[in-house]
């Protein structure tokens, strides 16, 4: 991040190198079309290249930052486009796609590395209820309001906010529990 | 609100789900730089940045990566004309299309046709240039050769020689304008038939004394030019024929005349 502060572009290519698996992935996630994907991936970087200087280390990681980046553009370009898909749909999906076991390693972002973290997160999420964890991923995945999750999961609000709280709280107690072992 | 009751919300924040109320509130909070609040808030976004992790791995095509390159390539194009910014990001485009073609059999079949209408381009282009190079070489040579009959012709002393066909070669005629002050001569032939197989055209000047050569020409390959010595001690020229030699040409004319002309 320092080299891309300083303008160095071959710093940029080598953040693209080892996060473009993550970003794109997230990016097909959230807007399920390959060409738009790929579009919000160089917005991404383009705008992490445009504010490196901005970046603040003591905030999150590298990586974090890029995904956050990454989530924004791909909600709003979800919303601008109106194609949201009706809950129904959504829940539909998402019961379908939700066993679906993540590829096997082999990304830019250092094979290891990438296993271990792939590891980690699979783990945490095991961790939550089946409910907890839909809701968590409408609400990342979806970006949809309170409303509209509560209707897809057919729960009253109140629920569908107590779940995502424990949810996220619960992810987050995971991931740090298997940072300290 | 409390801070205990604030920092509840900070889940729901980052995933984007506080109404406007809450919202504005939990963001004063934060402002105001509760560190309780503040680090709760950096743990469960760091947490929730590794969702992706668990999903599908997906490849980009390498085509995105040249498009990002070169568009910074043009921002810092845009802000400083560096040459080395722009070589940097050409070849970082370069590296990203080598990939393209690399991966080839990964990529979609889009992409790997567009690289092939790519490196056909390519090659009719290089050898375009190479025609074109061709040319170049060709034009370059008829330039120089119109620039020297220009200089032969406007030499003053320049001698001009008319050739009349004889024998085998009748019917042709030729012209030669012979520099004595430079030696130098140059030959244009009208109707001269190539020379017999095996055999080659050879210029002499004839004195009362003897017969010098001038060299040899292949009437073909257009104006013939050449040098000539003549000594001193071998008088006057008196006239110019061409003989038909074997190859490489002969010390003394052996075969027929086919152009004659007086000097």
């Amino acid at each position: 991040m320092t080299r891309m502060q300083a303008r160095d572009q071959e710093a940029l290519s080598s953040l693209f190198d080892r996060f473009r698996g993550v970003v794109f992935s997230l990016a097909l996630r959230i807007v399920r079309d390959r060409a738009e994907a790929e579009e919000i991936l160089t917005d991404v970087f383009l705008q992490a290249w445009r504010q490196a200087g901005g970046f603040d280390r003591s905030r999150g990681s590298v990586g974090a930052w890029l995904i956050t980046l990454c989530r924004s553009r791909a909600i709003d370009r979800l919303r601008a486009r109106g194609r949201r898909d009706t809950a129904l749909d959504v829940l539909t999906r998402a019961g379908r796609e939700g066993g679906e076991a993540p590829h096997a390693g082999g990304g830019p972002e250092g094979a290891a590395d990438l296993v271990l973290k792939r590891r980690r997160i699979g783990a945490a999420l095991e961790a939550l209820s089946p409910e907890q964890r839909r809701a968590v991923e409408l609400a990342y995945y979806e970006g949809l309001s309170h409303s509209e999750i509560a209707a897809a999961l057919g729960e009253p609000l109140g629920t569908v906010k107590t779940r995502i709280r424990q949810g996220l709280l619960r992810l987050r107690e995971k991931l740090a529990a298997q940072f300290q072992t | 609100m409390r801070c205990e009751e604030l920092k509840d919300l900070v889940p729901l924040h980052v995933v984007g789900l506080l109404d406007r109320d809450e919202e504005t509130k939990l963001r004063e909070h934060l402002e105001g730089g509760c560190p309780r609040c503040v680090a709760e808030l950096s743990a469960t976004s760091a947490a929730l940045a590794e969702m992706p992790y668990a999903l599908p791995a997906e490849e980009p095509s390498p085509l995105a990566k040249a498009r990002l390159m070169a568009a910074v390539g043009r921002e810092a194009g845009a802000a400083s004309p560096g040459a080395s910014r722009r070589r940097t990001a050409i070849s970082a485009v370069a590296a990203a299309l080598a990939g393209a073609l690399l991966a080839g059999g990964a990529l979609e079949r889009r992409h790997a046709a567009v690289m092939e209408s790519l490196r056909s381009q390519i090659t009719r282009q290089e050898q375009q240039l190479a025609r074109q190079d061709q040319e170049m070489t060709a034009l370059r040579e008829e330039v120089r050769r119109a620039g020297e009959t220009i200089r032969l012709v406007s030499t003053p002393g320049v001698v001009v020689v008319n050739l009349e066909g004889q024998g085998p070669g009748a019917g042709s005629a030729a012209r030669i304008f012979w520099d004595r002050s430079q030696t130098s001569w140059q030959l244009y032939a009208a109707n001269l038939q190539a020379p017999p197989p095996g055999r080659t055209y050879q210029l002499w000047l004839i004195t009362g004394k003897r017969k010098i050569s001038a060299g040899t020409f292949d009437p073909a390959a257009g104006p013939a030019t050449g040098t000539v010595q003549v000594p001193p001690d071998a008088g006057p020229v008196v006239a110019a024929a061409v003989t038909d030699e074997p190859q490489g040409g002969s010390p003394q004319p052996t075969g027929s005349i086919h152009l004659l002309g007086k000097v």
